[in-house]
């Protein structure tokens, strides 16, 4: 093998793993994703592992398992998680069901004032949601609100919604209902427009129900989007925080404390960083996990043609 | 040719003068503009919460004082929650992020380290008035002062006037109760009254018997503190109080889960009975609107409800609310003996609660002069008069001229009965020697925040009160010990000899 054989191999290495022309150009996106998330978020995992005082001066002692440690006989996070996994589960449950329903009954090209109706309903996802939180806060209000007025009209004396230890989670999840609904209908909308009209036509004139269409055509056949709308929906469900800290502020008690408000007050308003952080990732941790669930759920009745 | 040569350096001379002379007289004018506007150029970083309050009056002064000094305000505002945090982050980052700050009193012992004495600047501005500011202990740390007073925080009792005046209710109140009914001294009375009112139909409308705040992170705390202040302090014998409600001087063990407190979180927790539906979820402000709309025959607070019931749109109890000073109690709890000490008249201290907004310079600020200039502008004589007697300042008088011109109260709408028992009560709360400061220890908003999350769960039935003191406890103990008991107790002895306390 002559000098110039031996090298050869070497050049077309180099030439495969070149950096591509343009690559530059990518730095100053790379750096923002750095500086803004990617440095935050190991900051805060070297936070979680560390011994955190802020009395004069920051200071950070590496390497503990305190934090950790705490978290897990913490009975006010497993309470506020506890409370976010049945907000999650509620809100999102009651989103899907009522959107799939609307989807359903506003596919119908031949229903009458169809237009009208998807647009009316897409107001509440246009809102601000701390709006909304006001405005729900007063509509609850046992005094003056207009929910208790009605019901008072109707000879029904109604409950405290916000102040009762049992209803104030639910009230909540309620809001969230109102006003996510119409993104689960959107999406699941869209993906009913995709289904072929001949396929029902034909299912109806083998003699299906109106349930069996939709538990055997309509839901397997929008699956897919009905899992990236609960996905989004999950994920953006277990960070609630604005709603519940305006509404009720975790109350009564700690009974609508979601883990994301117990890490506000955590880190923000006592100023505990170390520990602040550490429940920021339990929660992302939780996150991840059921995500990770509903996708292998979801894959496992595909192959088993269950969907 | 020579005389013309002559005509061209005398007009070349005098050219020569007259743009002197120009440059001289501009220059001499910019000299007499920099001396009459000492901050031109100067932009100066001011952080609070947002408007109305305490933003509010930050955006009235803001054109007048450019206008005197030639210096700019960039207003910086961040939700009240966040406030501490923000405000500790750049302290604790070095960055020079802010030339003045507005912060509650309650954080003066986190923040006194990163702040610039004030000391030698308020000794040479005898604009201010110094002398005519009633409250200042809570504005030093040791002999240091650290903050300007920009106002009077306080708290004190509500109640409807016409309710009390009605023959009817006196008539079925002392046959439930065996004592005429009249404005409450005790805490027991106060209960009572709430009792005896709640459910009551006043012209065709059922009222409930009293508000306070339940909600964590709705001031709660001060709520609580308010009641149990008088079950727990002892007056010592220069007058001024025994440090009974917090932490024990001596070793930094709380204090908040002994049968004084215990009797205080017992009586806060039946008020929540007699108060409108929901009321758990209360934070302060919910209280002072509440109490406007003339549903609630009596209320304790800060002065807000004050300026609420007279000055909000739509109010109904306007002319018709008596402010009184904070009930107290027969029996007091002496921490040290263990035991309840009795009284015949009851003992009422008064509760300075939260101490009142405080501007403040930080050590890292450019523009220190500017920055004190427009402190004192802020807190002057007569821009303060117009900030506490303004509606939604969060501002409350602090200065004797506040209590004494009342045709500025007059002017911004208050009614002459409401006012004269507004003022007393205010102006008694804040000079009275028997007055309790409010905790300003590093760690005072987790020391906060471990009582709310305590009282709100007793609240929910979730907890007993015994059991939410005791937990409190172990928590202020935990906390007590993460920023070092010994650093803890030596800054909680300063703390108590800067506001006069005996032990």
């Amino acid at each position: 093998m002559t000098a110039a054989e031996r090298k050869a191999p070497v050049v077309a290495v180099r030439r495969r793993t070149r950096v591509q022309p343009g690559t530059g150009f990518l730095a100053p996106t790379v750096g923002v994703l750095f500086v803004l998330t990617i440095f935050p978020f190991l900051f805060s995992v070297v936070l979680s592992f560390s011994n955190v005082s802020v009395t004069n001066g920051l200071s950070i002692q590496f390497g503990s398992l305190a934090n950790w440690t705490q978290l897990i006989h913490d009975h006010e996070f497993w309470v506020s998680l506890s409370n976010t996994v049945v907000f999650v589960v509620v809100a999102v449950l009651f989103e899907y069901i009522i959107g799939l329903l609307l989807a359903i009954l506003l596919v119908q090209r031949d229903l009458r004032g169809t237009r009208f109706f998807r647009t009316v309903f897409l107001i509440p996802m246009t809102l601000a949601s701390v709006a909304i939180a006001f405005t729900w806060r007063m509509l609850y209000n046992p005094a003056y609100g207009a929910i208790d007025a009605f019901l008072r009209a109707i000879g029904i004396n109604g409950p405290v919604w916000l102040g009762n230890t049992h209803l104030a989670l639910l009230s909540i999840a309620a809001v969230d209902v109102w006003e996510w609904t119409p993104f689960m209908f959107l999406l699941l909308l869209a993906g009913l427009q995709g289904i072929p009209a001949e396929t029902l036509e034909a299912a109806r004139v083998d003699g299906a129900t109106w349930w069996k269409s939709v538990r055997y055509i309509i839901i397997p056949l929008v699956w897919p989007v009905s899992v990236a709308g609960i996905l989004l929906r999950m994920i953006a469900a277990f960070q609630v925080f604005g709603r519940i800290y305006v509404m009720t502020g975790g109350g009564p008690g700690i009974t609508t404390q979601s883990a994301t408000l117990y890490a506000f007050y955590t880190g923000v308003t006592e100023f505990n960083l170390g520990y602040g952080s550490t429940l920021a990732l339990a929660l992302m941790v939780v996150v991840i996990v059921a995500a990770m669930l509903l996708l292998a759920v979801t894959r496992r009745s595909v192959a088993r043609g269950q969907i | 040719m020579k005389s013309r040569w002559h005509r061209s350096v005398l007009a070349q001379a005098g050219g020569l003068i007259l743009v002197t002379a120009s440059t001289l007289t501009v220059y001499a004018g910019s000299n007499v503009q920099a001396a009459s506007k000492p901050c031109a150029g100067v932009t100066l970083n001011v952080i609070t919460q947002p408007p109305p309050y305490i933003a509010g009056p930050v955006l009235r002064v803001e054109k007048a004082w450019d206008a005197k000094t030639g210096g700019k305000i960039n207003l910086i505002t961040v939700p009240y929650s966040e406030l501490y945090s923000k405000i500790m982050t750049s302290f604790i980052t070095g960055t020079n992020s802010y030339d003045v700050i507005l912060f509650g009193s309650d954080w003066l012992g986190d923040f006194y380290p990163y702040l610039r004495p004030l000391n030698s600047y308020v000794h040479h501005d005898p604009g201010l008035k110094w002398q005519n500011i009633l409250y200042t202990k809570n504005a030093y740390w040791g002999k240091t002062l650290y903050a300007m007073p920009l106002d009077g925080d306080n708290m004190a009792a509500y109640y409807q006037r016409s309710l009390f005046a009605n023959k009817t209710f006196q008539s079925e109140f002392q046959k439930e109760f065996h004592y005429p009914l009249a404005a409450p001294t005790t805490w027991n009375q106060y209960l009572n009254i709430a009792k005896f009112f709640d459910g009551k139909v006043v012209n065709g409308h059922k009222i409930y018997g009293d508000l306070g705040a339940y909600q964590r992170g709705g001031q709660a705390f001060w709520f609580y503190m308010a009641i149990a202040a008088s079950y727990s302090t002892l007056k010592g014998p220069n007058g001024a109080p025994e440090p009974g409600l917090f932490f024990n001087p001596t070793n930094m063990d709380p204090l908040i889960n002994d049968p004084g407190h215990l009797a205080a979180l017992k009586i806060y927790l039946q008020l929540l009975k007699y108060g409108p539906p929901g009321m758990i979820n209360f934070n302060s402000e919910d209280v002072r609107s509440t109490f406007a709309t003339g549903v609630a025959a009596e209320a304790y607070d800060w002065a807000d409800t004050g300026i609420v019931a007279d000055l909000s749109k739509g109010t109904k109890v306007k002319g018709n609310t008596q402010t009184i000073p904070l009930p107290g109690t027969h029996r007091v709890w002496d921490y040290r003996t263990n035991k309840w000490v009795s009284f015949t008249t009851p003992s009422q201290p008064t509760w300075l609660a939260f101490g009142g907004w405080k501007g403040a310079i930080p050590k890292t600020s450019l523009h220190p002069a500017c920055a004190y200039n427009f402190l004192s502008y802020l807190g002057s004589p007569k821009q303060s008069l117009i900030s506490v007697t303004s509606p939604a300042t969060g501002f409350n008088p602090y200065r004797v001229h506040q209590f004494t011109d009342l045709k500025a109260w007059y002017k911004a709408g208050y009614v002459k009965s409401d006012l004269v028992p507004y003022l007393k009560v205010l102006k008694h709360n804040i000079t009275d020697p028997f007055q309790i400061h409010d905790l300003a220890i590093p760690g005072e908003a987790a020391y906060v925040d471990a009582l709310e999350l305590n009282t709100s769960e007793a609240a929910a039935g979730q907890e007993t009160p015994a059991q939410a003191l005791n937990r409190t406890a172990a928590a202020w103990n935990q906390i007590t010990n993460k920023l070092g008991r010994a650093k803890q107790l030596k800054l909680y002895d300063e703390e108590l000899k800067t506001f006069g306390m005996s032990w």
